[in-house]
């Protein structure tokens, strides 16, 4: 049992690199929660108008409920293969620590949408009108609360993975938890608009984070072990 | 350091298990001990609760009632050097279908192997997948898959194996393989515990056989 710290980070590495070689493999899943993103923010000046103003009003909104609703969208891949094809009881029947091994898949699920969706919103951003300069709020507040989207996700992929029809039960399950991050996320970016500081938001959005990611990967693994009970 | 001297002897105890499946109870009172070198084959009819029994054993699955013990200790107590000393097996391969049978192995021998004791390439032939072994696993066939889930067995150190039923889709040439090597590994002192329909071939394996019928 000697090196018992090193075993655990190269666990974390090994499971890390191997959801990200899968994301890769597997295109459509890795493209469909970014075109969603895209296409459900494109949808509102269609739908409202087009009048720039008007847009930069609903910008903060829609860019984070977007976002929040299309890593909802991708929730399910962290553990349905690995449940289907069996991989997930070897996981869970590994000596290394399950609250490692959830904290792997999560940062490659979180590599493979949230940082994705990041990078991506500057362009939705100019398409709603923001001004070049207030990007950088958009971007900083999306770095900071995706990460948390994805750690308290798992927590009820976990739960709903073992069901047949558990995406809705999903929704319904982490919608209401991802509130607070919304609130925070989505008035930070308008406050940027308006000129105004936004450092307590981004301190209560990374308070967030460092909870969820002390927190989420124990309720997973616990989560997990019932799922395959 | 003072425990007794019993704990360091590899030893699985099951005391008085029930196993249940939803409401169903499926046995009850099942008792039976596995010592270094041993073979236990689980027979009986589909439904009668092999599978469950095995997910108990590995502990995957709670028991309703009774214990198992492992080196004198209940597993839920020693989780972590259970799963290190035991492989499980399981009717679902735990493959990647996206990743070929070469980046299965070697992500096996990363996350559960506890000492590498073949190298991955060596596995692949002793697996007889040297042709495939670039290829993805979604393109091999269901006894591919199978030998390419019992190598999970070559990567990893394991004393106690749990396999639930490791012959179906195997070929015959595929099945004297794995039980060359379940024999090899009972002759270093390791134990195995399996599910299977058909009878034990091996007049080797049939010397240190106990059989459970449920």
């Amino acid at each position: 049992m000697e090196n018992t710290e090193s075993s655990v980070y190269s666990a974390f590495i090994a499971i890390f690199r191997r959801d990200l070689k899968l994301a890769l493999r597997r295109r459509a899943e890795l493209i469909n929660p970014l075109a969603f993103f895209v296409i459900v923010v494109s949808l509102f000046p269609l739908g409202l108008s087009a009048d720039p103003p008007t847009l930069l009003r609903i910008a903060p909104g829609v860019l984070w409920i977007s976002a929040l609703l299309a890593t909802l969208l991708s929730l399910e891949s962290i553990f349905r293969s690995d449940y289907e094809d069996g991989s997930l009881e070897q996981l869970a029947l590994s000596h290394h620590p399950l609250p490692v091994i959830v904290m792997g898949k999560v940062a490659a699920h979180w590599c493979t949408t949230g940082l994705l969706l990041t990078l991506l919103s500057p362009a939705l951003g100019v398409s709603l009108a923001m001004p070049m300069d207030k990007l950088g709020a958009l971007v900083l507040t999306l770095i900071v609360g995706t990460p948390t989207l994805s750690l308290i996700g798992s927590i009820g992929v976990a739960l709903t993975v073992g069901l047949r029809r558990g995406g809705i039960l999903l929704a319904l399950l982490i919608l209401p938890l991802y509130i607070p991050i919304l609130i925070f996320g989505a008035s930070a970016v308008d406050m940027a608009i308006a000129d105004l500081e936004v450092a307590g938001q981004l301190y209560l959005l990374t308070a967030m984070l460092v909870l969820s990611l002390t927190l989420a990967p124990f309720a997973t693994a616990i989560a997990l072990r019932v799922t395959l009970e | 350091m003072t425990q007794p001297k019993e704990d360091n002897v590899a030893e699985l105890v099951v005391h008085n298990l029930q196993g249940a499946r939803g409401d169903r109870v499926l046995f009850s009172d099942l008792s039976f001990r596995l010592r270094p070198a041993e073979f236990l084959h689980i027979t009986g009819p589909n439904g009668s609760g092999k599978t469950t029994l095995l997910r108990i054993v590995c502990g995957l699955l709670s028991p309703e009632r009774g214990e198992i013990r492992w080196r004198g200790r209940d597993i839920r107590k020693v989780p972590t050097q259970y799963r290190m000393e035991s492989t499980y097996v399981g009717h679902r391969d735990g493959l990647k279908a996206e990743l070929t049978a070469l980046e299965n192995l070697d992500i096996a021998a990363r996350l559960y192997g506890g000492g590498i004791n073949h190298s991955l390439d060596d596995c692949i032939r002793v697996l007889g997948l040297r042709q495939c072994q670039d290829l993805m696993v979604a393109q091999l066939s269901a006894g591919q898959r199978r030998r390419l889930a019992l190598g999970r067995l070559l990567v990893k150190n394991a004393i106690l194996w749990i396999l639930d039923e490791p012959f179906t889709a195997i070929d015959d040439q595929g099945r004297d393989v794995v039980e060359a090597h379940l024999i090899s590994h009972l002759e270093q002192g390791g134990m195995v515990v399996l599910t299977s329909h058909q009878p034990v071939s091996h007049p080797r394996l049939r010397e240190c056989c106990i059989t459970v019928s449920l």
